[in-house]
């Protein structure tokens, strides 16, 4: 019992714990493009099949394949170090809970909740000025932190149109709050501007898979499209030191446009290859508003190699009892300094553990990644462990009478 | 293992350290010159002061100083008999223009008028007082030990039972000089912890109305003073004694300056936080009457109502310009540093500019009053420069940090 408690302890406070990086501090943030242990070793942001050959949990079209209604549940976890070891910032956060049902192969169902993004951050002035005032000397400092992020509420489903096409629907309800401080110590006096932003907004995504190419190249091709749909806004709320709280007139909320294409080829019956390109655009190049260090919103691109093994059924050898995945992938996030843009690579790899009868898995993933900062001429070095749970059960499956 | 574990629980949250200078709080400095002055006078309100006077000096008439006895009714015992009483009162040599071996100085005695009062008598309100009162004539000693000089009026036994009297309001005593004279001179008042003015008594028991015929010891009874006050009429705010192109604040003098700041000019943000705010105001040391440069304190509060003119020179029977005196309206204390009063105003033009409620009311910007509230002689003025083209000329100097 008493190691139990500690175990919960232990999960809440490290459960919503979100890496600090400079560079949350602008629009929205890092978009976290990948929420499932399987996709994060295979280095891919989840379009094409990772799980094992034929199911990624961010892609609705591949749930027609389980056999199973299937409860998924994924931890992510790591830390952002950056100007060679000063700085460290450590982050664990439940990156991923989806509950996916397939009726008859032919269609399925699916609802879940993930992180998009996370605005923590946390600056300290580069110099404690000297203010001098009418013959008055002070040392001024200053800080700034923020404190948030965007999530999803998604629900979708697919349906396989027949062997050779499949096309699949997500709507993703965005929702989330931000916070930012700003804090100045100037003559013995602190002074605080808080900002509070709440967003919220809509993002339709179809799928679209293809297997025409399946027997004749060995590939299967995917395809994703996304935007926002609906209205989407972000309503701000100013809070003063010496005067009554402000809550400005909502305004849009600026959500981009991302199209994904994948393609999968089979060497073998066991081992694949997967590439995936993301391309993202704003449809208003211009700052969300979020930013809190200058910034800019552009587009954004990702392109991502991986080769997967899966488990070798029947098979009694240990090592045919693991899917192996690894992956390389190149990133180049939406944000932008005038000067620079934000180029981020990384190696990853991962195992996962098919057990039972009912498509269990445990899937671990890590991912190793260099991201060149915005804000000095050093890297910042990223590693990400994350570990997921797959359950496969017969939920709301209507039991045969014996 | 260890690396999971590190992964799960090792997290550090150091600051990044980068430029911030352009977000959002930075500092700004700004300065007004546009501030508006206006010179005004009232009866000078003088109770409360360790010094009581009597003479003439500076422009100054202290015609006489009231003093209000305290409770005698120990001595209305009909079993008493009074030996002997005198009224004592000690000569403060240092504020005193000329020692004199031989004050000529009268005590007064009076029934006290219901308006009488320490705070609020001054030359204008005293309608209820008037000459023809019975008055004691002064002898000057000295104590030769202390080197104190005190001054006594005797008093003879019967006029001390009339003043233990129960049945009538204890008397009003008056300390004038038998003839006017060209100098000041100071009294410790009762404001003092030594040295302050006593009614002394002796007496011992009436041994013949009370039929005990046993020999006792005299005894000693010493009846302080309730209140004192100095009546000042101080030189009249014109063009003959004062000049118009300065404002002015002093005690006895009755002075008090308005200044009005065109703070809205500065355009602060409302949201503003302030770090500093300084109203500067040079002294004209020329024009001024200071004892000494240390020591004077002015302090401003902000009004409480519309002023309808600027013109210098108004006298008032009483201050009509009413201020507010909440936290957040009013400065502290200022000592003159550099021949300039920097006063700080943080705290006014914080409430000011964020537009603070006082009774659900906001405090607008309707100017301050400026008053002198700590001076080593209350016969102290500060003449101020209000001529913008000087050398050293009044402004109001802010620093704030705006979203």
């Amino acid at each position: 019992m008493k190691h139990h408690r500690i175990l919960v302890f232990l999960i809440l406070t490290v459960a919503f714990t979100f890496a600090q990086s400079p560079h949350n501090s602008m629009s929205y943030g890092i978009l976290l493009d990948q929420v499932d242990a399987s996709s994060l070793g295979y280095g891919t942001a989840g379009l094409i099949p990772s799980s094992n050959s034929s199911f990624s949990t961010r892609n609705p079209i591949t749930w027609t394949d389980l056999k199973f209604a299937t409860l998924t549940v994924h931890y992510n976890s790591g830390e952002v170090e950056y100007l060679k070891e000063k700085f460290r910032s450590g982050f664990g956060h439940l990156s991923n809970v989806a509950f996916i049902v397939p009726i008859k192969n032919k269609f399925s169902w699916g609802m879940g909740v993930f992180p998009l993004s996370r605005k923590e951050f946390s600056f300290l002035d580069d110099s404690v000025k000297t203010v001098v005032f009418s013959g008055d000397t002070s040392l001024m400092s200053k800080q700034l932190e923020g404190s948030g992020g965007m999530s999803s509420f998604f629900t979708g489903g697919s349906w396989r149109i027949d062997e050779k096409n499949s096309l699949g629907v997500q709507l993703d309800f965005l929702f989330g709050v931000f916070n930012e401080w700003t804090t100045t110590f100037l003559f013995n006096q602190g002074a605080t501007y808080r900002r509070h932003f709440q967003y919220k907004g809509t993002l339709l995504s179809l799928f679209y898979r293809s297997s025409h190419f399946n027997s004749q190249f060995k590939s299967t091709l995917y395809f994703k499209v996304q935007g926002p749909v609906g209205q989407s806004k972000t309503v701000q709320t100013d809070y003063f030191t010496y005067v009554d709280t402000e809550v400005r007139p909502s305004r849009d909320l600026p959500l981009p446009v991302t199209l994904m294409a994948g393609a999968v080829y089979r060497f073998s019956r066991y081992t694949h290859l997967g590439v995936e390109m993301l391309k993202r655009q704003f449809n208003k190049n211009e700052s969300t508003g979020f930013n809190s260090l200058p910034g800019l919103v552009g587009n954004a691109s990702r392109v991502s190699v991986g080769l997967l093994r899966e488990r070798v059924f029947g098979s009694r050898n240990f090592v045919n009892l693991f899917h192996y995945r690894i992956g390389i992938f190149q990133r180049q996030h939406y944000i932008f300094s005038p000067e620079k843009k934000l180029m981020e690579r990384g190696f990853a790899f991962g195992l996962g553990f098919p057990f039972g009868l009912t498509q269990n898995q445990i899937d671990i993933g890590i991912r190793l990644s260099k991201r060149k900062s915005l804000f000095s001429d050093e890297s910042e070095l990223i590693r990400q462990f994350t570990v997921g749970l797959t359950i496969g059960d017969i939920w709301l499956v209507k039991r045969r009478r014996r | 293992m260890a690396t999971t574990l590190f992964f799960l629980v090792g997290c550090t949250e150091d600051s990044f350290i980068t430029d911030l200078s352009e977000t959002f709080l930075s500092p700004h400095d700004t300065t007004t010159t546009q501030i508006n002055f206006k010179a005004y006078q009232i009866p000078p309100r003088l109770g409360g002061h360790k010094t009581l006077y009597v003479g003439n000096g500076n422009g100054y008439e202290m015609p006489f100083s009231f003093l209000k006895l305290g409770n005698l009714s120990l001595l209305s015992d009909t079993l008493l008999a009074i030996d002997s009483a005198y009224f004592q009162i000690t000569l403060d040599t240092t504020r005193t223009d000329t020692v004199d071996d031989n004050m000529r100085l009268t005590l007064g005695y009076l029934e006290a008028d219901s308006n009488y009062s320490e705070m609020t008598t001054n030359y204008t309100n005293i309608d209820w007082f008037s000459d023809g009162y019975p008055k004691l004539f002064s002898i000057t000693t000295e104590d030769t030990s202390s080197n104190l000089k005190h001054v006594r009026f005797y008093v003879d036994s019967s006029l001390v039972k009339t003043w233990a009297d129960t049945t009538v309001e204890t008397p009003l005593l008056v300390l004038e000089s038998q003839e006017e004279i060209p100098y000041i001179l100071a009294f410790q008042s009762s404001e003092n912890s030594t040295n302050f003015p006593v009614l002394k008594v002796f007496y011992h028991p009436d041994t013949v109305s009370s039929g005990d015929t046993t020999q006792v010891p005299s005894d000693t009874s010493v009846i302080l003073l309730e209140d004192d006050v100095t009546i000042v009429i101080p030189p009249n705010l014109d063009g003959n004694n004062f000049d118009s192109t300065k404002t002015y604040a002093g005690a006895a003098a009755g002075l008090r300056s308005l200044i009005h700041a065109d703070i809205e000019s500065l355009e602060i943000p409302s949201t503003s936080v302030i770090a500093k705010a300084y109203l500067i105001l040079p002294i004209d040391t020329t024009t001024s009457n200071l004892s000494s440069i240390t020591g004077v304190e002015v302090q401003v509060f902000s009004l409480a109502d519309t002023v309808d003119n600027w013109l210098w020179g108004e006298v008032h029977q009483e201050d009509i310009y009413s201020h507010l005196a909440f936290s957040g309206t009013f400065s502290p204390k200022t000592v003159i540093s550099d021949s300039v009063f920097k006063i700080d105003l943080k705290g006014i033009v914080q409430s000011l500019v964020s537009g603070r409620l006082v009774n659900n009311v906001p405090i607008n910007n309707l100017g301050f009053k400026l008053m002198m509230v700590g001076s080593l002689s209350i016969f102290d003025y500060v003449a101020i420069v209000t001529d913008s083209t000087n050398d050293l000329f009044p402004r109001l100097e802010v620093l704030y940090e705006a979203p």
